[in-house]
């Protein structure tokens, strides 16, 4: 393909990042195969809140590790910005990794030695167009705990600290993998605010991966998923606001 | 199979890499100990049923000359089981197809084989036939070396007449396992010094000695008697003049035999404890990390109803199945480094046999030591995992508390840190066991290497020290007995004589209040050129006739400084007169003990003008193998030795057998460098995979997390390496206290050659270390870190 990037989607007007192109992805364990992909195809749009369902087993972990190219599909493609992933050796996977995106998990794994900013600094210290590192606390609302260990932080203040060093390095795209997974519902809900507002104000893609259904409702798009497929899209025309979702 | 056996066995294999480091390292240390042990009891066993065999002496008296009936009078001391006289010659032969002259040992045998006392071994051909004829039995490394065999002839100037000698046979005796001429050779060199075993009949009518001998050989029933029954002996042949007597353990042969004995010894004492200390540690780290890893699964299994016993037997067990592979394939390391170490033996040692066994006993004895080594660095694992809560366990554990660190109170240092710097300082404060563990690994094997390096260094160093500074002649001539000025001005007309230089060499009793020592003293001229004295700032020392120096040794030895006053007897000549002298200065010298006086000052205690038994020869240029031809024919001369020989030969065999304890040290320090480098940083890096693997998908590359790990192991091995270096010269200067003899001292001396060595091959451990822990970092599973929690 030899487009100018980004190509406008004739639906809706907006860029496409990501365009995922029947992705299929299978584990070979001694003599069975794992399906965990079958045949995925998807386009994701620059500066959107995607939202992808499923339940556990689904296939949703593995296309976010896909595209954050900390996994490859096995056969497929997956074009960024017209790029093909999946001709990227590890060392390109790595540059894509270090410039492009930025990864939010269920268990935050901070380094437990470094303090919040310290763990923030390790992320903006490898990019050349990072955010002060206070500034990325201020996105969270954590500059005041910025010296504390992530021990002394609670989950949800760790999990915000975790999207502070995500959003550092000034990524295209925030992959977030079950981020409210472990947290209680009003820190879960903090950090969902955190991310929209994030997604608002620095215009990156926002992706969240879950089995909470009711947090579909934030986003522009529900994807669901069940048994290595997208089942469908669902285009929300109206986004509800974090403050509004309950479960 | 147990499910517990089945877990044993599975979570050795998936620790493989660890387990395979500390099997190793016990490996290393059990074939040392089985290895070393053995071959220090079978060489003293070897020697001990070779002496009670062929009945080895255990006092030696040579003297003048003296009627063979006083045996008679000998045998009368109380103590005394049985002596015998015979004579002993040094004469020069020669060989033909060889132009360089050898020294033989004439050695009288009865014309009739008998049991006598160091008796010989015949390795092959026959005993003596004909009494008076000139068959002669050699001994059979002498034989070996110049290709000698039954049949052959040699050439011998007896008493200014040469003798056609025929070779009747090959021998070994008790009193040359180590052949070498005299103590200060230190070195056996085969080809230039054999004995000769002749018939009484043959060696009293060439030498004209009839009814006579000059020297005694006897052994005793109690060996602790053997300084009275010296005394005794020595009372009883005072008329005949005696030169020197000698108890077994003084013996030059016996004594190195002896020495290498100790210094085995000392090798099985020291090596194996520091490696099962270091296998206990490196099994305390992993399997302290084992159980905080699986403290889920404990209490899991307790749940279920497994006991707190079986569950620390669990961890115990790991430790001591390691140790027995470890100690079984030590025994296979044990049996090659029996027949590696043997071979060595054989070679310098003349024995006619070899045990080559290996002990049941001292491999039990190293198989228990494993154990409880194994068993004591699993104890506090095993304590830890008996003592889980189920209830608590199966809760995920609390997150690892971080706070400050000591560093960050100046704010100036913290503030200018990277933060891998700072992670790589606060996992430090964090892990400190592990951080003092690798450090001391670290230390121990650079102590190791140091020693290793300083010990070919300064076997090196002594040797140039003695031919390049102190010997500097071309060619050493001894003579027979005392000569006059004649013979000297008769070696100064020689041709390819550049220079000559009288030595007069006397053996005298140096006593002080309260302490006595058997001394040779050295004369030499004024002027010396060919025989240089270095005082211990190494500045060159004249001597003149009021002057009495003493080396350092000596000096210590003998408890005297400059000033003190020393009584000396003469311990040849019949009339035994005493002298007072001053010690006026102290030299240095590394091989062998001297003390020294001038030449002509020397003679005089001796009431001669002038006598020398010894000639410096300076040849002219690269003459000296020419002159050396030229004097096999001088009548006056029993031997001719050329300096550039002698220091080859010394620095081959010295230099051979440093470098392969080198290769067995560096051997030991690598293992133990590896092992506790890899383990630590194997644990390091699974308590941290996910920390680790995070950093990966944050875009970090392999190498830029490998780089925390590898600073880190920098940074504690540089810190290792300075704690080590103190370590390693107070192990030089023990190898040195360890090695001293009378025979030499290591100078403790440590060159910066032995120091950079040192760093380059910590810093190479330190570099196969990270190149292992890189795989693990390339193989890190991104996904599968981030998907669990611990």
């Amino acid at each position: 393909m030899n487009q100018p990037a980004a190509e406008p989607d004739a639906s809706s007007g907006r860029n496409v990042v990501f365009r995922i192109e029947h992705v299929r992805k299978e584990y070979h364990v001694e003599d069975t195969v794992v399906y965990a992909l079958r045949d995925a195809s998807l386009d994701i749009f620059e500066n959107e809140c995607l939202v992808i369902l499923g339940p556990s087993g689904s296939g949703k972990s593995t296309l976010l590790n896909i595209i954050g190219g900390i996994d490859t599909p096995s056969s497929g493609r997956v074009l960024f910005r017209d790029t093909d992933l999946s001709r990227y050796d590890r060392n390109a996977l790595t540059m894509y990794r270090r410039v492009n995106i930025g990864f939010v998990f269920q268990f935050y794994n901070l380094i437990p030695n470094l303090t919040a900013r310290e763990n923030v600094e390790m992320a903006a210290e490898i990019s050349k167009s990072a955010m002060d590192p206070n500034e990325a606390l201020g996105l969270v609302n954590l500059e005041l705990r910025k010296d504390h260990f992530p021990s002394q932080l609670s989950g949800g203040e760790q999990q915000r600290v975790a999207i502070a060093r995500a959003v550092a390095k000034r990524p295209d795209i925030l992959l977030c993998d079950e981020p409210t997974g472990a947290l209680d519902v009003s820190s879960g809900k903090v950090v969902l605010q955190v991310l929209a507002d994030v997604n608002r104000t620095t215009n990156a893609t926002v992706v969240i991966i879950t089995h909470n259904a009711i947090i579909g409702n934030m986003a522009d798009r529900v994807v669901h998923m069940t048994d290595g497929r997208i089942r469908d899209i669902v285009v929300n025309h109206e986004r509800a606001t974090v403050h509004s979702l309950e479960w | 199979m147990t499910i517990l056996t089945r877990k044993l066995l599975r979570d050795i294999w998936r620790a493989r890499g660890q387990s395979f480091a500390i099997a190793m390292l016990v490996c290393a240390g059990t074939s040392e100990y089985v290895g070393v042990a053995s071959v220090q009891r079978n060489l003293q066993l070897t020697r001990d049923e070779y002496y009670a065999d062929c009945r080895m002496a255990n006092f030696f008296i040579s003297l003048a000359r003296a009627p063979r009936s006083v045996a008679d009078d000998l045998r009368e001391i109380p103590g005394v089981r049985n002596v015998q006289g015979r004579i002993v010659k040094d004469v020069n032969l020669g060989i033909e197809g060889y132009e360089e002259s050898r020294t033989g040992r004439i050695i009288s045998l009865p014309d009739v084989r008998a049991p006598v006392i160091n008796d010989i071994v015949l390795i092959t051909g026959r005993y003596f036939e004909h009494r008076s004829t000139s068959e002669i039995i050699l001994s059979h490394a002498f034989a070996t070396a110049n290709k000698l065999k039954i049949g052959d002839t040699i050439t011998a100037s007896i008493n200014n007449r040469q003798h056609t000698l025929h070779i009747v046979g090959t021998g070994m005796s008790p009193e040359y396992v180590y052949m070498i001429r005299s103590a200060q050779e230190l070195i056996p060199n085969p080809d230039r010094f054999g004995v000769l075993w002749v018939s009484q009949t043959f060696a009293e009518q060439s030498f004209a000695m009839q009814g006579a001998c000059n020297d005694f050989v006897g052994t005793v029933e109690r060996p602790a008697e053997i300084d009275r029954i010296l005394n005794t002996a020595s009372s009883v042949l005072a008329p005949y003049g005696v030169f020197a007597k000698t108890n077994r353990k003084d013996q030059t042969s016996s004594f190195f035999l002896a020495n290498e004995i100790r210094v085995l010894g000392i090798a099985t004492a020291i090596i194996p404890p520091i490696f099962m200390g270091v296998t206990a540690l490196v099994l305390v780290v992993l399997l302290n990390r084992m159980v905080r890893h699986e403290r889920t699964q404990i209490g899991v299994m307790k749940a279920f109803g497994y006991s707190d016993a079986s569950v620390a037997a669990h961890y115990v067990w790991f430790a001591l199945v390691l140790g027995l592979a470890g100690c079984l394939a030590g025994y296979f390391g044990g049996v090659l480094v029996v027949k590696w170490v043997m071979q060595i033996y054989i070679r310098v040692f003349q024995f006619p046999t070899f045990r080559m066994d290996i002990y049941p006993i001292i491999m039990l004895q190293s198989a228990v030591l494993t154990m409880v080594c194994a068993a004591a660095g699993a104890f506090g694992a095993a304590r830890q995992a008996a003592r889980i809560e189920p209830a608590i366990a199966i809760r995920a554990e609390a997150p690892k508390y971080s706070r400050r660190i000591f560093l960050e109170r100046f704010n100036l240092i913290w503030g200018s840190l990277s933060f891998s710097s700072k992670m790589i300082a606060r996992n430090m404060a964090r892990y400190k066991f592990r951080a003092v563990f690798t450090l001391s690994g670290v230390a121990m094997s650079t102590a190791m290497l140091l020693m290793g390096w300083f010990l070919m260094d300064a076997v090196n160093y002594m040797i140039d020290f003695q031919f390049s500074q102190t010997q500097l002649e071309d060619v050493r001539v001894l003579l027979n007995g005392e000569q006059g000025k004649d013979t000297y001005h008769d070696l100064q007309r020689l041709s390819d004589v550049k220079a000559v230089e009288p030595v007069l060499q006397y053996p005298f009793e140096a006593r002080t209040n309260w302490r006595k020592k058997e001394i040779a003293i050295v004369g030499i001229p004024a002027q010396s050129t060919l025989w240089r004295l270095i005082d211990t700032q190494g500045n060159r020392v004249e001597i003149d006739k009021h002057d009495f120096v003493l080396d350092e040794r000596l000096a210590e030895q003998l408890g005297v400084q400059p000033g003190d006053e020393l009584v000396l007897k003469p311990l040849m000549g019949r009339v035994p007169k005493e002298r007072r002298v001053h010690v006026t200065k102290i030299v240095k010298q590394y091989l062998g003990m001297g003390s020294y006086m001038e030449i002509e000052a020397l003679s005089r205690v001796l009431d001669e003008p002038f006598a020398m038994n010894t000639a410096l020869i300076r040849s002219e240029w690269q003459r000296a193998r020419e002159l050396d031809k030229g004097l096999r024919d001088v009548a006056a001369i029993a031997s001719v030795r050329i300096k550039e020989d002698s220091h080859a030969n010394l620095k081959k065999s010295l230099g051979e057998s440093m470098r392969a304890v080198n290769v067995i040290i560096l051997g030991f320090a690598a293992a133990i460098a590896f092992a506790i480098i890899y383990n630590s940083t194997i644990v390091s890096l699974t308590e941290r995979h996910r920390e680790l693997a995070a950093l990966r998908v944050m875009g970090y590359l392999p190498s830029e997390v490998g780089r925390l790990i590898y600073n880190e192991n920098l940074l504690l091995s540089a810190i290792g390496f300075v704690v080590g270096i103190p370590l390693g010269i107070g192990l030089c200067g023990l190898i040195v206290m360890a090695y001293e003899n009378d025979l030499f001292r290591l100078p403790f001396k440590i060159g910066l050659r032995a120091y950079a060595l040192t760093i380059l091959t910590t810093f190479c451990f330190v570099t196969v270390a990270n190149l292992a822990a890189r795989r693990k970092i390339l193989q890190l599973d991104m996904v599968e870190a981030l998907k669990m929690r611990d």
